[in-house]
């Protein structure tokens, strides 16, 4: 029988270098199971049978080690991002009952919670990144080996490559880097550096670095950085995902692409799909750049009626995206219940509105659900509104993947203070990231429902104004 | 270089990073460092190059974008420039 995943596979590439650390050390694939394999020990002498795990996950050596132990020896592990603040943490806990959390140093701390989780579950991962949300994703060890084998598949991933952490690992995207680098037997180098520092660029360089992913921010940090003007030789391929480009950007990564004549990946994915769904052939990038392009290898996409749910088979119609493919989550857990649940999805509703075009490449015109991409940060509008609530009511919110609007009436300027430290402190947005607005009456529809469209009219004319 | 030109661009010096990283102009000093404080972080960052370039109007090289790590750093940054502080 061929071992499960590749994070029981890791023996298989011996002597070949892993791991790579911005001091210069380098851990080997037979090294990484040994120290994952001790790691074990650890957990199994401390944390109770099938209970529920949370690692701090850090891009360190350590980290990794007690992510590859938890999926080698079938520990369900929640990834957190390592700075989480306490009180997050703590509800996270409560919520879901985890018995121990692994700091990034390795240290486990014993919560006193014992809550069984079901055999089939590997993985959970935060459906919004860094804000701590008790949504997550439940994914199986088939899962992440399905997700990995398909990204190696059409990515040309060689195993003389060597990837970087530029994206956190606790987030679908940047853990889809390392899990894919080990599948292949290729290296990535564990760096904390921060994508604007010094630091950063001279390991690209000095590490040989051959791929760099991005969301779009990064983009945005390649273009201001003039990434086209760094000579970086190793540089083979980049890769774009977490939210659609702007008109711009995309003319920016058409222009860096046919510059630096490197492929340039645009991604579609959700976590709710392990990380990747679809990808844009890059000899399409100049052409259809507003495409999402095909469904990853094994994976199958289709168009549904949003009310009907029928199929819809022709070209240029408007319906709800859907995917199936053996990547596709177990379930969501918002709860310690939810964990025990024995749900099997089939086929994922992205929540986006999708077209596809008589050449076959499929292209999002809209969003089903009330969502925002803010820098790879996924806010549910909806959600957003209710914890805002507690500050000031009413209060609503809208907006584009630039801009978040969150529109309220109190004339009080501590209802102004609060949201903005809200925003900033807690969901760490840029104050240029979003727009409060204080109005009269917040602007509603004749059914009586909050009209998003007029509120978003009003604050880009308020934000042109200043 | 004049007095008044050193104290002209320190000013907007100042006010570029506090406009970059929505702290108030008292805050801004020397010493203050990117990723010292979480208001400067890789958003704001790139907006103080944006800012800086279009204030000073002139067009960074990106070593001098990821060099520029510090208050003090901008400055000896600028001054490669033409910037005098």
């Amino acid at each position: 029988m061929s071992r499960v995943s590749f994070a029981h596979r890791l023996e298989q590439f011996g002597d070949a270098i892993a791991l790579r650390l911005p001091d210069n050390s380098t851990i080997s694939y037979q090294q990484l199971a040994k120290l994952a394999d001790e790691y074990s020990t650890t957990l199994h002498n401390i944390v109770p049978d099938q209970a529920l795990l949370a690692l701090r996950f850090s891009s360190t050596l350590s980290a990794v080690v007690a992510y590859l132990a938890a999926l080698r020896s079938g520990k369900a592990l929640l990834l957190l991002a390592p700075d989480l603040g306490d009180s997050q943490t703590l509800a996270l806990i409560e919520r879901l009952q985890i018995a121990a959390v692994i700091q990034a140093s390795g240290d486990i701390q014993r919560t006193g919670f014992s809550h069984q989780v079901r055999s089939d579950c590997a993985l959970l991962l935060s459906t919004s990144g860094s804000s701590g949300s008790p949504k997550s994703v439940m994914l199986s060890l088939a899962n992440l080996e399905a997700n990995a084998r398909a990204i190696c598949a059409y990515l040309p991933i060689e195993a003389t490559d060597t990837a970087i952490t530029a994206l956190p690992l606790h987030y679908s995207y940047g853990l889809s880097v390392l899990n894919s680098h080990l599948f292949k037997g290729a290296s990535i180098l564990l760096t904390e550096a921060l994508l604007m520092s010094k630091d950063f660029w001279q390991q690209t360089r000095d590490f040989h670095i051959s791929s760099l992913p991005g969301v779009p921010f990064s983009y945005q940090l390649y273009r201001q950085l003039r990434l086209e003007r760094m000579p970086r030789p190793a540089l083979r391929y980049l890769t774009q995902a977490g939210g659609k480009l702007n008109s711009s950007l995309t003319d920016y990564v058409q222009q860096l692409s046919s510059t630096l004549q490197k492929p340039v990946y645009l991604m579609y994915g959700q976590t709710e799909a392990t990380a990747r769904i679809a990808y844009l052939p890059p000899e399409l990038l100049q052409q259809h750049a507003d495409c999402i392009g095909v469904a990853i290898p094994e994976g199958e996409l289709l168009l549904r009626d949003p009310v009907s749910k029928a199929l819809i088979t022709e070209d240029f119609k408007e319906g709800e995206l859907c995917y199936r493919g053996p990547n596709v989550m177990l379930g969501y857990a918002s709860s310690a219940a939810d964990l025990s649940s024995n749900t099997a999805l089939t086929e994922l509703s992205t929540g986006d509105l999708a077209e596809r075009l008589p050449n076959g490449l499929y292209r999002i015109v809209g969003r089903l659900s009330r969502f925002l991409k803010l820098q790879g940060k996924r806010l549910q509008l909806d959600h957003l509104e209710q914890q805002l609530a507690i500050f000031t009511d009413p209060v609503c919110c809208a907006g584009t993947d630039d801009l978040l609007v969150v529109a309220y009436t109190s004339p009080s300027s501590d209802s102004a203070e609060q949201l903005q430290h809200y925003l900033r402190d807690q969901l760490q947005l840029h104050p240029a990231l979003f727009k409060l607005l204080q109005l009269d009456t917040l602007p509603v529809l004749a059914n009586g429902k909050a009209d998003y469209q007029t509120l978003l009219k009003l604050a880009m004319e308020a934000n042109n104004a200043n | 270089m004049s007095n008044e030109l050193i104290q002209t661009n320190t000013a907007k010096l100042t006010a570029a990073f506090a406009t970059a990283l929505v702290v108030a102009e008292t805050q801004i000093h020397d010493d203050l460092a990117y990723n010292s404080i979480k208001e400067w972080d890789s958003t704001a960052h790139m907006l103080l190059i944006a800012e800086l370039e279009n204030v000073f109007n002139l067009m960074l090289d990106t070593d001098d974008i990821i060099d520029m790590s510090s208050v003090a750093k901008a400055k000896a940054i600028l001054g490669k420039y033409g910037v005098a502080f």
